[in-house]
């Protein structure tokens, strides 16, 4: 029993990285950016290649991994964080299937729909992170870092221009705030820690292909920092944690056999409706969805 | 403040109620007279439920037979099954489930490829037994001494095809249209390599999953010239589209195709014209092995209709039955279980002799195959 | 030979995107959220018209009695979602979010009813496609590309002439105006999602009966909708037209050039083009 609940919460403590860090952009900055996933994916492909291809060990590749998506961050909001609301939307959201698509076609890197088996857990020193116990340490260590950046980033003069974006992005630059640099450095800070977040997942189920970053995982995603709560830290953590542990104890309410699947889904999506209908803000967010007035 | 009691109070509740039926569940272990306790991994929802389901039924449908007839050692044997989703991480999760949850000690699964090998770390590390019902990826092919799977690799089903296509039927240019999914890209490395080999060309095109229109595509692989045209898909219903879409585009090209679709009597029919003389390697079925029918119909009279892959419903019916005698024959423990189980010399299921290698895989492999009048036959030349 | 064939599969997915991204075009414009949930009502359009076919109704009857239920599902939507949602001034991003909810509950509930696994309308047995200028086409891809074309003309007539459609137009260009000079914006918004969602249904039944159904067909259609109508502007209805042409254009002229596996990427490859270089699509303002 224990293990079992071991292994969600290492999954746990991942999707939580995933929620924090994209809470940083959506919830804080108001940056709609439907393409986290696409960064979760990038870096645990490049963790996996670097230590399959050249026996890079895990420490390094987490740092490259985590580095490259936050590239990729930056590359991203080059062009896209002129854009304004639905704009970036949209855009963000392309690039994340442009992304899935290239893992899926450049198989000589990606190996393609094959996916990559056999990546090694972690070692240090000789010990080596292939128990449950180890990992859960570990993730929940790397977890740690992400919520204390992410905390002090937030609750610094610098997160407080980037909710005075999210309030009026007009009325922050005319007091002198160079917004788009701004908005850049949150989005790759947050692409960061989507990618050091895929590192880990890379090397915990030691099994990627691209499906597991494609449009459902986004959809994970975006349902942990609304539950949670938007510009809420304390509420993407409980939110990443849920969006993991909600649906294992519907695997034992006993539906019949050809329901379960779709009925787990139909459950978790009307949970969705329900939350964004009867209390928007979440479990511990802050009310942030009123329609600005154009 | 009343939404989020609603809210709270809801998520409270299936936490309770799964949290409950967990222990319930758990406290069973008092029992003496306790049944058997065997895992499923496969895909019921999502596109791959297609194959997904009809396993289930027809594992299901196996346990049926064996309880009725005294269970296993005079115990019952009961299923657990978990949703893979035709996902690696779906099924690492799913096994752990079922591993330290359900203290299972063999596992049938996954189905997809992927299900496999995202599972097998898994049982390799609790010295669980995994094995596979359909998984026909190389990449599985001696992965772990606690995996085996009584279906054999993709590789030869490749070679088989290659050898036919270039010596004799002596093409030199084969093109290929191929889903975007573990299974079909498979086959493709193993056609592609030998082919290529022996000094033949292959031309690809890919498409991802869900395409329903594939007629710039074909029109594409039209304008290669090529000898044949090779169509490699996850599931029949895609290239029932894409036999469809050919008739309509008035492209007639010599066809080899993946055994998941030759696997499907409907399909095949369905484009009978089209596909007359088409190649297909495949894990074959014996309609006059006694028990081939037996499975047929029983599973007819509990469904209502014929299972719809049979080489996998064979496939499956056979798993559960080698797994019966297993634990009869060494009781019911995961490393002992594995090692029965690979070491089955011509074993005989509904699917003919089984012997399974040390790597794991199923000997035996495919045969060339022909399509006649709306049937699959074996190719004699 | 080829390059015929390839510009009239486009023209066809083109109709085909052009009778989902008008209605997408159409919400956008009225209520200023990206409806994903639009492409649900494609999915459903298809599997009402499966379900009526198997009844043993002619397939004529079917088509209308689904785009029929499409339109009152889709009003069923914005009634017990969007307008809740709308009246405590919700922002778009959780329009959107609701949006997904819905169009996950409605695919895994066609999963519960009808099953995972693809279906089909067989309305004869397979022909062969006839000769046309160097292309060939099939009598049922003459009856997508007449059915859409009818139906564009349609609307097209319904917007500019009739009053219901003026007022639609009106309410999407300038909600408290419209309201000002009298019009019921509530009402009209039923309208415009009747209208909508029956376009977006009617689509899924022609696809049904060309390909193919299964319940995540959804999905592929709504990405390449939006696109079409961020290429013609969001919230202009015949940009939104050109847009689906051209991109269906693009699409199956493109994999000639391209591997094939990026067919589906071209789209999301225009649709950011579009952001960066002209956000405001082709005949859009600039806002």
């Amino acid at each position: 029993m224990f293990p079992y609940i071991e292994n969600l919460v290492i999954l746990g403590s991942i999707y939580s990285m995933l929620s924090v860090s994209l809470n940083l952009t959506m919830g804080y900055t108001g940056l709609f950016n439907l393409g986290h996933a696409a960064f979760f994916g990038i870096g645990a492909y490049v963790s996996a290649l670097l230590a399959l291809t050249f026996g890079v060990p895990f420490w390094v590749a987490i740092l490259c991994a985590a580095l490259f998506a936050a590239f990729f961050g930056f590359l991203l909001g080059f062009p896209t964080l002129r854009l304004r609301g639905d704009y970036l939307a949209l855009g963000t959201l392309g690039f994340a299937f442009i992304v899935e698509a290239i893992l899926k076609n450049w198989t000589e890197v990606t190996r393609g729909p094959l996916g990559i088996p056999g990546i090694p857990r972690p070692e240090l020193l000789g010990f080596s992170f292939s128990s449950l116990d180890a990992y859960l340490v570990l993730s929940l260590a790397f977890l740690a870092v992400t919520i204390i950046v992410t905390h002090r980033i937030v609750n610094s003069p610098f997160g407080r221009v980037l909710k005075s974006i999210r309030e009026d992005e007009t009325a922050a630059q005319t007091l002198g705030k160079n917004t788009v640099r701004y908005k850049m450095i949150a989005l790759t800070v947050s692409a960061f820690f989507a990618g050091m977040a895929g590192s880990l997942y890379a090397h915990y189920i030691t099994f990627i292909d691209p499906t597991s970053f494609s449009f459902p995982v986004l959809i994970l995603l975006l349902s942990a920092v609304i539950i949670g709560g938007m510009s809420s830290i304390k509420g993407s953590i409980v939110g990443g944690f849920l969006i993991i542990l909600l649906p294992e104890p519907l695997r034992f309410i006993g539906l019949p056999s050809n329901l379960v699947g779709a009925g787990r889904q139909m459950i978790y999506a009307a949970l969705i409706l329900v939350i964004l209908l009867k209390r928007p803000q979440g479990l511990f967010g802050e009310y942030v969805f009123r329609r600005k007035r154009k | 403040m009343k939404a989020i009691h609603i809210i709270g109070i809801l998520i409270l509740a299936i936490i309770i109620i799964g949290g409950a039926a967990v222990l319930m569940g758990s406290t069973d272990n008092a029992n003496l007279v306790q049944p058997i306790k065997v895992g499923f991994i496969g895909p019921l929802t999502g596109d791959a439920a297609v194959y997904g389901l009809p396993a289930q039924n027809m594992v299901a449908l196996a346990v049926d037979e064996i309880n009725a007839q005294g269970g296993v050692d005079g115990r019952r044997l009961e299923i657990i099954y978990e949703d893979g989703k035709c996902s690696g991480a779906n099924s690492a999760t799913a096994m752990q489930k079922l591993v330290n949850v359900d203290n299972v000690e063999v596992v049938l699964g996954g189905f997809c490829s992927s299900e496999s090998l995202g599972a097998e770390p898994v049982a390799t590390q609790n010295k669980v037994f995994l094995f596979s019902l359909g998984s026909s990826s190389p990449a599985l092919t001696g992965k772990s001494k606690f995996f085996a799977r009584d279906y054999p690799s993709d590789a030869t089903q490749g070679s088989v095809l290659a050898e036919v296509a270039y010596n004799d039927k002596a093409w030199r240019k084969v093109a290929f249209i191929q889903e975007q999914l573990d299974y079909p890209l498979g086959v493709y490395n193993a056609f592609s390599s030998r082919f290529k080999e022996l000094g033949g060309v292959v031309v690809k095109e890919e498409f991802a999953p869900g395409i329903t229109d594939f007629r710039s595509i074909l029109t594409k692989l039209k304008a290669e010239d090529a000898d044949a045209l090779f169509i490699a898909t996850q599931t029949p219903a895609a290239a029932d589209r894409i036999l469809k879409q050919l008739t309509e585009i008035n492209w007639k090209p010599n066809i080899l195709i993946a055994d998941a679709i030759s696997g499907d009597p409907a399909t095949v029919q369905a484009n009978a014209e089209i596909l007359e003389g088409a190649l297909a390697a495949e894990f074959g079925i014996d309609e006059n092995n006694p028990k081939f029918r037996h499975m047929l119909d029983a599973y007819k009279n509990e469904y209502g209709s014929e299972p719809p892959y049979l080489s996998y419903a064979q496939i499956e019916y056979d798993g559960v039955y080698i797994i019966r005698d297993a634990i009869e024959a060494v009781g019911y423990d995961g490393e002992k279980v594995a090692e029965y189980v690979r070491n089955l010399d011509g074993w005989q299921g509904a699917s003919g002799s089984i012997t399974i290698g040390q790597n794991g895989d199923r000997i035996g492999g495919h045969l060339p195959k022909v399509v006649r009048d709306g049937a699959v036959v074996l190719y004699s030349g | 030979m080829v390059l015929e064939q390839l510009i009239l599969n486009g023209i066809i997915a083109g109709g085909i995107y052009a009778l989902i991204a008008i209605g997408f075009s159409m919400t956008y414009g009225l209520l200023r959220f990206l409806n994903l949930a639009h492409g649900s009502l494609y999915v459903v359009g298809a599997y009402l018209a499966y379900l009526f076919f198997s009844l043993g109704m002619p397939i004529v009857a079917a088509f209308i009695l689904a785009v029929i239920g499409g339109a009152i599902v889709g009003v069923a939507m914005n009634y017990s979602v969007y307008k809740p949602l709308q009246r405590r001034k919700s922002n778009s991003l959780i329009m959107l979010l609701a949006s997904l909810g819905i169009f996950i509950f409605v695919e895994n509930l066609i999963i519960a009813l009808f099953g995972a696994e693809v279906k089909t309308i067989r309305t004869g047995p397979i022909i062969q496609g006839m000769d046309f200028f160097g292309a060939i086409i099939t009598q049922t891809q003459v009856i997508i590309i007449l059915v859409a074309f009818v139906t564009l003309l349609i609307v097209e007539v319904f917007l500019q002439k009739t009053k219901a459609g003026k007022a639609m137009r009106a309410t999407a260009d300038n909600k408290s105006v419209a309201q000002v000079i009298g019009i019921n914006v509530e009402r009209i918004t039923t309208y415009t999602f009747a209208l909508a969602s029956a376009l977006a249904a009617s689509a899924g039944v022609l696809i049904a009966i060309e390909q193919n159904l299964e319940p995540t067909m959804g999905l592929n259609v709504i990405i390449k909708g939006f696109t079409a109508s961020v290429v013609g502007g969001l919230g202009n209805v015949r940009g939104a037209v050109a847009g689906a042409f051209l991109l269906g254009l693009v699409e199956n002229i493109g994999i000639w050039f391209l591997p094939s596996g990026y067919k589906d990427a071209i789209a999301f490859v225009v649709l950011v083009a579009f952001l960066l270089f002209r956000s405001q699509g082709l005949f859009g303002r600039k806002e």
